[in-house]
């Protein structure tokens, strides 16, 4: 058992595990998720140990690494549990958190709510301090200030202190000497400081990720310590690492520490794994979706490494640290469907979720739902739903739709049922499309991977209105993110704020910056032992002088010292990059460096799967029957196959329906698919129609 | 219907796009972070198909400049021109606004096209900038840019950029400006020919139809159930001055959805900058009356047909040249939204719902004489909505500056922002530069000055209502205190 390595994703409903041994070989296992997460994961593992015919606490005393993605810290942020905060920053600005630079959410609509105070104005507390923007101190800081502002804090009950001033990545020493004081004064307190969490310029961004670290961490510390404590009192001796939001993982005890990093730890996973099945199956250019009950994600992955962004707003919260760019829309098999004012059809965004869930469900739901709509085309079999673990009521599902979409349109219910589809799969294709042309691509440069429950019904649809010539449902579709936990690397992204121009930059004083980042990151990660090798990756944020948007561009240098030529094929990169996101670019204008990041990266030998040898095209062993299914509104009666029986090489034309557990995968007419070596579906869409084709 | 709602919700994804592109390219902190500008599609007629906006100033207005281009070129666009317009009287409403439209021919036919419509920083007039608190002619706040072409099949007309950027004291930020525009209006164009060339021509102008006379309805269908059948007439006095005032009055009617604006009795302000065209009245009106909803839909003309209006001629609502216009949307547009949903309220419009609140500005420049001389708007807080939390609807999308951006660019200390025991945001922000000029603005109503500024030299300290060229030396200070229209939301 030694070399396994086991990654655990802890989602709303479920609890997904998967082990690959020393061998490749793969173990997937998925429990009901717990209110408190450590009994989901224990269970998955107690699972897992009886199928290998192993007690638990000989199994765990064997693992090395356990790697979990978790939802703790954006439960606690989007339930508003989190702990008791308090905010020291400098006096005069003890309301940038709540001004959020004047944003909100809706441009015109007067009933919008402001966000729940995560740090309720009694709680901020401005320390007279101030620094310039060169580093000088201005103002001395109010000691006895941060003092007094400890002794409210005790007063109020605060658990976390975050602490924010101007001007802290230029010269950090008040707020670590105030990180001092409050560690002298609130010893159980939580601390986080805006220094370490964020040193770049502007503070509202800083502010905001700061308290957000001070509001999910101390839960997210006690959970992980509860669970490495339960892990170790049933005989677990390796490490515990943590799947974060920019896609790498971090030993636990750093994890808590920045905690804010693991807000989307969950589908996190899910875009790594994308990458890593990119890899083996050989597409460097992917688009993962995750189709879920109430929610579609959609992330880019170039070269096999996923997109990042920085502009991250998490619920109502703006979140600056560089985190993988998943852009979620409430699409899913939720959605309901309904008619508007006007004669409209309308899919989403309210979602019935999982309960009363859609009126199949049984569950009390009244309102149709895209679920309802995929069982009365026939798209889902009401029998096996989660493998037959759940019947559907497709008599349910043909009343709501009849009632609420088919009477009002006057349709027929099977055009009501196709007009909902064909709707959320163009919400869908939209978004993906916007997802790609920000980042100047055309989705038909990529493969679409479709993961979650409901991706397999919907992608090849989607793939035909983008002009995607393959999709890949992954053979571990339902336990995708689990898989990702597994094979992500160690990962720390620095940053630092160092405004100049281009042209009169300082090359020592940004060298120095780089080798002081990588110092860090290297402190970081010291003390693990699952990764030998570690890769640097620089970058410049750049722009044009007076833009407020900035690119980020790679540094193009083999060696650690940055000199004129790698920054002036780094500008040259710039300008190319600048015209491909935004079709313009202007050699002649001044640009601007505001921020420096570094990735260290500790390489994990990665897990490889065992390649199943091709075996027969011939698929009819794994036959189990035929269904009528309406691809559009004429019914087709379409083989049914049980994936789990399918070998390498088994191919299958279209149309044609192969259920799993936990998914289901359509193949459309003209298309055609083939079970890779891995077990992964990969669909063949009409190859590269033309515009004119597909118009017709 | 489902076919022309998917063909349609792809159109409106471009204008979206378009609107984004120019928010990040552009280089004036008016667009990048005032977001003043709106993008939109238009037909040959033209009909407006789809406009994304950060705020309520632009509604009427790209159609209403996009139709006085057309007008214009009638016979004469080709492939490849890009025409502008920049007029409060050539369908225009506040100076230094321009509309940038790419005529787009689609076998042979003007069929859907791009325009974006945004405030430059500088486009002459009497001071830098577009705030003027007492302009009596147009020319005095901005120069107008009747339409002109600025590509002529795909070339760049140097005499007509040089002639605008020539009448600016911000010239490299319009310049790049105006390229931002230009390169994000060719994104559009090839995003909608290759809508057009996979959809066809004849889909996608039936789904604009569709979506257009679909949008009517709804919104139609949404004036008739929230405001039944209306018929009021409200009244405002706008102060203008310290000591003078102009009546606005307003009778709004709804029938059968429709929105219907009578402007008689109406004043007239022939010598001050509250005028509104009545482009930008509609417009104002349209949203008082489907603010709740219309972040939920996509403005099109469908929306516009919902308006219409009669007003005296020369009055405050359809001024005559060269009448001035350049406080309408900061002053004007929030009376005329007050009176608007009140009436449609039938007289009682729920406080908390108020889109309006009007706020204190400075501009300031260089002394007048420099070259060079871009603006900067030193508007570091806002007025506190009717909601009790962030800035008045009217106000838009506008990103309020940051401290440490403004001190390590612009050489400006923010020395505090917060709110006061008032209830109020106070800011104080110094001069660390050089010597400046300001133009102060602070609005008035009925109650007197709404919010206050107060600047300090060397201790002493003078409060400021609307004033021009008001020197703020190195280490003055201005203080802000904003208005606020309701308590804040959390104690």
């Amino acid at each position: 058992m030694s070399n396994w390595n086991v990654g655990i994703d802890v989602g709303g409903t479920f609890t997904d595990l998967v082990a690959i041994g020393p061998n490749g070989e793969f173990r997937s296992t998925k429990t009901p998720s717990t209110p408190d997460q450590s009994d989901g994961v224990l269970n998955a593992l107690g699972r897992l140990a009886t199928e290998l015919g192993l007690p638990l606490d000989d199994f765990l005393g064997e693992l090395p690494l356990i790697v979990h993605g978790t939802t703790v810290a954006t439960n606690s942020l989007l339930e508003y549990n989190g702990a008791k905060v308090g905010l020291i920053t400098t006096k005069g600005f003890r309301d940038e958190i709540e001004f959020r630079r004047s944003y909100k959410e809706s441009v015109f609509d007067p009933r919008l709510k402001p966000p729940h105070a995560i740090v309720p104005r009694r709680s901020r507390i401005g320390v007279a301090e101030r620094v310039d923007h060169q580093g000088n101190v201005l103002t001395p800081l109010d000691e006895a200030g941060v003092r007094a502002a400890c002794e409210e804090f005790r007063r109020q009950g605060v658990e976390a202190v975050a602490i924010c001033y101007l001007f802290s990545f230029v010269n950090p020493a008040h707020e670590r000497r105030t990180a001092e004081i409050v560690r002298e004064e609130l010893p159980d307190a939580f601390i986080s400081l805006s220094c370490d969490v964020l040193p770049e310029i502007r503070e509202f961004e800083r502010v905001s990720t700061t308290t957000v670290n001070a509001f999910v961490g101390p839960r997210v510390n006690a959970y992980l310590t509860h669970l490495e404590e339960r892990l170790r009192s049933q005989g677990f001796k390796g490490e515990l690492f943590i799947i974060q939001s920019n896609g790498g993982v971090l030993s636990a005890q750093e994890a808590g520490r920045y905690a804010v990093n693991t807000l989307l730890s969950g589908p996190a996973g899910g875009v790594t794994a994308g990458s890593y099945l990119g890899e083996m199956a050989g597409y460097d250019n992917l688009i993962t979706v995750d189709m879920g009950g109430t929610s579609y994600d959609i992330a880019l992955i170039e070269n096999l490494q996923p997109a990042v962004t920085t502009e991250s707003w998490i619920g109502r919260y703006r979140i600056a640290l560089p985190m993988l760019d998943i852009h979620t829309i409430g699409a899913g098999g939720g959605s309901i469907a309904w008619v508007d004012a006007g004669g409209a059809l309308q899919v989403g965004p309210a979602s019935a979720g999982s309960y009363p869930g859609p009126a199949c469900y049984s569950r009390g739901g009244t309102r149709p739902t895209v679920t309802d709509a995929n069982v009365v085309l026939g798209l889902l079999n009401p029998d096996f739903f989660l493998g037959g673990e759940m019947v559907l009521d497709r008599e349910k599902a043909v009343d709501a739709v009849r009632r609420e979409v088919a009477e009002p349109l006057g349709l027929s219910v099977i055009e009501a049922a196709s007009a909902i589809i064909e709707l959320v799969n163009s919400n869908m294709a939209n978004a993906t499309r916007l997802v790609t042309t920000k980042r100047g691509r055309d989705p038909q440069q990529f493969a679409l991977v479709a993961a979650g429950g409901a991706g397999g019904i919907h992608a090849g649809k989607q793939a035909e209105e983008l002009g995607i010539r393959t999709v890949i449902v992954p053979g571990l579709a339902p336990v995708f993110c689990a898989l990702g936990d597994n094979v992500a690397d160690l990962k720390i992204s620095e940053s630092r704020t160092h405004i100049g121009r281009v042209d009169e930059l300082d090359f020592e004083a940004l060298n120095t910056m780089f080798q002081e980042m990588e110092q860090r990151a290297r402190g970081r990660l010291a003390g693990q032992a699952v990764a030998g090798n570690f890769e640097t990756k620089r970058s410049l944020d750049m722009h044009y002088v007076g833009e407020v948007h900035e690119v980020t561009v790679p540094i193009r240098s083999r060696t650690r010292r940055i000199t004129k030529l790698n920054l002036d094929a780094t500008l040259g990169d710039f300008h190319e990059l600048h015209e491909r996101l935004f079709a313009h670019k202007d050699p002649s204008q001044p640009v601007e460096i505001l921020t420096l990041r570094l990735d260290l990266i500790g390489v994990r030998e990665r897990p490889r799967m065992i390649p199943q040898e091709f075996g027969d095209e011939d698929a009819s062993g794994a036959l189990k029957g035929e269904r009528q299914v309406h691809f559009d509104v004429e019914p087709t009666t379409v083989p049914v196959y049980n994936g789990d029986l399918l070998k390498a090489g088994a191919f299958i034309p279209g149309p044609a329906i192969i259920e799993q557990w936990g998914t289901t995968i359509a193949v459309y007419p003209g298309h055609e698919c083939l079970i890779d070596a891995y077990g992964n579906v990969i669909i063949e869409i009409g190859q590269a129609r033309s515009a004119a084709e597909r118009a017709a | 219907m489902i076919r022309s709602q998917i063909l349609y919700s792809r159109i409106a994804a471009i204008a979206r796009e378009l609107a984004e592109t120019v928010g990040r390219t552009a280089r004036s902190p008016g667009l990048t972070e005032g977001r003043r500008y709106a993008a939109a599609l238009l037909t040959g007629e033209p009909k407006l198909v789809a406009q994304a906006q950060y705020d309520a100033s632009h509604v009427f207005l790209i159609r209403d400049s996009v139709a006085a281009l057309l007008d214009r070129f009638a016979f004469n666009l080709g492939e490849g021109d890009i025409v502008l317009v920049g007029d409060p009287y050539s369908g225009g409403s506040t100076p230094q606004a321009i509309t940038i439209a790419a005529p787009l021919f689609y076998e042979g036919e003007l069929v859907l096209f791009p325009a974006v419509r945004a405030e430059m920083a500088d486009l002459a007039g009497e001071f830098p900038g577009s705030l003027h608190p007492f302009a009596s002619e147009t020319w005095q706040e901005a120069v107008r840019f009747t339409p002109l072409k600025l590509y002529r099949h795909g070339l760049l007309q140097r005499d007509a950029l040089r002639f605008m950027l020539r009448n600016s004291r911000a010239e490299s930020q319009v310049r790049a400006d105006i390229e931002a525009i230009v390169s994000a209006l060719r994104g559009a164009s090839a995003s909608l020919v290759a809508l057009m060339d996979e959809k066809g021509r004849k889909a996608t102008e039936t789904a604009i139809a569709q979506t257009i006379a679909h949008s009517r309805a709804l919104g139609a269908a949404e004036i008739t159930e929230r405001f039944g059948a209306v018929d009021r007439t409200e009244r405002a006095s706008l102060p203008v001055s310290v000591d003078a005032s102009v009546d606005l009055v307003v009778r709004v009617t709804t029938a059968d959805g429709h929105l219907g604006l009578d402007f008689t009795g109406t004043g007239a302000n022939r010598a001050g900058p509250y005028n509104m065209t009545p482009g930008q009245a509609k417009g104002y009106a349209l949203v008082a009356a489907l603010a709740e909803s219309l972040d939920a839909t996509t403005l099109n003309d469908g929306h516009l047909q919902l308006v219409s209006m009669t007003a005296p001629k020369g009055s405050l609502v359809d001024p005559v040249l060269p009448a001035a216009t350049g406080l309408s949307d900061a002053v004007t547009a929030h009376h005329l939204v007050g009176l608007v949903r009140s009436a449609l309220h039938g007289g009682q419009a729920p406080d908390e719902t108020r889109l309006d609140g009007v706020q204190p500005a400075v501009l300031a420049f260089l002394p007048i004489g420099a070259e060079d001389n871009p603006p900067i708007s030193l508007d570091p807080g806002f007025s506190l909505s009717a909601q009790g939390w962030g800035p008045p609807v009217l106000a838009g999308r506008r990103l309020m500056p940051s401290a440490e951006v403004l001190e390590a660019r612009e050489h400006f200390n923010l020395v505090s922002r917060e709110i006061g025991a008032d209830g109020r945001i106070h800011a104080v922000i110094r001069n660390d530069g050089p010597t400046l000029e300001g133009n102060f603005f602070v609005p008035r109503d009925a109650g007197g000055p709404r919010g206050r500024l107060t600047l300090v030299i060397d201790g002493a300290r003078q409060v400021l209502e609307s004033a021009v060229l008001v020197v703020i030396p190195p280490g003055g200070l201005i203080e802000f205190i904003y208005p606020t229209y309701a308590e804040r939301a959390d104690g």
